[in-house]
């Protein structure tokens, strides 16, 4: 058994210790706001944190998580009112949503190491990839939830 | 290459009396019409729940390019229990139905004046009509190719268009804005040349060959007004014109780039003018604008699928690159909604891209660029 902490609560899996922490939580845990993408740590659709830090799930073994806290998009906040979630929503930024989560992890985890982001810290923190092409507004969002 | 975000999946369960699928479909009566084929059960047993799509850019609606459907049915009458089926980003890449490789010729004349007397438009490149629905041929022939130029707004006095179409074993699909992501690419590429030929400026060549016209001459003026053309730009940097109608949408997008000394193309700035006839929620328009110009200027300057003793190269998004948030231009959006019929607000934004970057690099370098992707081009500051 692997112990676990994600989103605040202890859990405990019965997995192999080489499976993808993604698989974790989309398949033994149903937490399935966590996205694949490419499996290869390219797309970032798999974005959550691990201590704070914003890691790519579909390239981390279950076994490296240790005793670090996991955060996904489910406990980013429950009701929804974490400044990048209102950011989001008053700018519109999901087309299909399918990459949002992890933008929005990666936006969190950004503006967590660096309150007041510039566009070249933008730039450089945020390398998702969404295929509907919603990166005007993921800066837009990044900047007001900076402000909030 | 479409490589929406979302792989291919789906959710079958297969009962004595039911055939029940969780599927992203863009067309659900199809879906629908395949599980019953695969289960070997009539339409009525089947019951389809259609799930976000997790971006579907035409992949996930024709029929034959739901191929996902019978695969996992057969799998889940295979193994007798529900089955999820998940298609890796690899089976993604290579078992797609591709944008169509095409090419073009043409020739044209023009009088002392630079005026346009006659133009032969002669396509080739395999049809979306052969692979996806044959029923939509006509007499063996798929007028469709000639999107966006059997149908041109511009005033030519004489025009041919020969279309050869030529099938591969490499199977072709919609993509976001069909055939006129190429024909739009030829079209608005060799009114640059003639305009350069002719010694006239790119836009007001347009503007001439559009003097009869008054809705596209609007949005051809909108863009060009609001994106200050003529004006000095930064050292450096130079702009491109585009303009074409797709699906009821008249579209032009002036293009700013540059050229760096390594070759590598950089865009700035791109203004966008719309008539889509209404304009319901400008929010959403935007949106839709912002997302094909970033769908428009990935394929081109990386969109490459080569194919290799029969199977596809790439296969995930190491060897097939796609723009990313810091190459994002500034979008600006100008709609100028004439209330003509309702036009389309998704695909129209695309076509014009690729032409309006490549006639912004060519007034950069003096190079004319004749095919894409821009990755295999090698550029150089004038």
């Amino acid at each position: 058994m692997i112990r676990l902490n994600i989103n605040g609560e202890d859990h405990s899996v019965d997995v192999d210790p080489d499976m993808p922490l993604l698989w974790v939580l989309r398949d033994t845990l149903g937490l399935t706001g966590t996205k694949f993408g490419c499996g290869i740590a390219q797309c970032g659709a798999c974005t959550v944190h691990v201590d704070g830090q914003a890691i790519r799930a579909c390239i981390t073994p279950v076994s490296s998580i240790g005793d670090s806290k996991v955060l996904t998009i489910e406990g980013l906040q429950l009701h929804g009112d974490h400044p990048v979630q209102q950011a989001w929503m008053a700018h519109d930024v999901p087309q299909c949503g399918y990459c949002q989560p992890g933008m929005m992890m990666a936006a969190a985890a950004l503006l967590t190491s660096k309150p007041h982001p510039t566009d070249a810290d933008i730039d450089q923190a945020i390398t998702n990839i969404c295929r509907c092409g919603t990166y005007a507004r993921v800066r837009q969002a990044i900047h007001s939830a900076a402000k909030a | 290459m479409r490589l929406a975000q979302g792989t291919r999946g789906i959710r079958v369960a297969v009962t004595e009396d039911k055939v029940e699928l969780w599927a992203p479909t863009q067309n659900a009566e199809a879906t629908l019409q395949l599980a019953a084929k695969a289960a070997k059960v009539d339409p009525g047993k089947v019951e389809v729940h259609v799930t976000l799509l997790g971006g579907g850019f035409g992949r996930r609606g024709a029929p034959v390019a739901q191929n996902f459907v019978p695969q996992a049915v057969a799998i889940a009458k295979a193994v007798g229990k529900p089955v999820k089926l998940l298609w890796s980003r690899e089976e993604d890449v290579r078992c797609d139905f591709y944008r169509p490789a095409s090419a073009a010729k043409f020739t044209a004349g023009l009088d002392e004046s630079g005026a346009l007397l006659g133009w032969h438009l002669r396509l080739a490149g395999p049809s979306i009509a052969h692979t996806l629905a044959p029923a939509m041929l006509e007499h063996g022939a798929d007028v469709r190719m000639g999107e966006g130029l059997v149908d041109m707004p511009y005033g030519v006095p004489n025009i041919l268009i020969d279309y050869a179409m030529r099938n591969t074993h490499v199977p072709v699909g919609y993509w976001r804005s069909v055939n006129h992501s190429q024909n739009a690419f030829f079209k608005e590429s060799f009114i640059d040349e003639m305009a350069h030929a002719a010694d006239q400026d790119p836009y007001q060549f347009r503007r001439a060959l559009l003097a009869h016209n008054p809705l596209h001459l609007a949005v051809l003026d909108a863009a060009a007004k609001k994106a200050g053309w003529g004006e000095t730009l930064p050292p450096g940097v130079f702009r491109g014109i585009a303009h074409n109608e797709a699906y009821g949408t008249i579209v032009t997008q002036v293009v700013e780039a540059s050229v760096d000394d390594r070759g590598a193309v950089h865009v700035h700035r791109v203004v966008c003018a719309m008539d889509p006839g209404h304009v319901v929620n400008p929010d959403t328009i935007e949106a839709q604008i912002q997302g094909a110009i970033v769908f428009g200027l990935t394929a081109a300057l990386y969109g490459e699928i080569t194919i290799k003793d029969g199977r596809v190269e790439q296969g995930n998004f190491d060897d097939y690159e796609m723009l990313r948030l810091d190459a994002m231009p500034k979008v600006e959006v100008v709609l100028v909604p004439s209330g003509a019929f309702w036009g389309g607000v998704g695909e129209p934004g695309l076509p014009p891209l690729a032409p309006a970057l490549c006639n912004a690099l060519f007034a950069a370098t003096g190079q004319r660029i004749r095919s894409l992707p821009l990755k295999d081009q090698k550029l150089h500051t004038a």
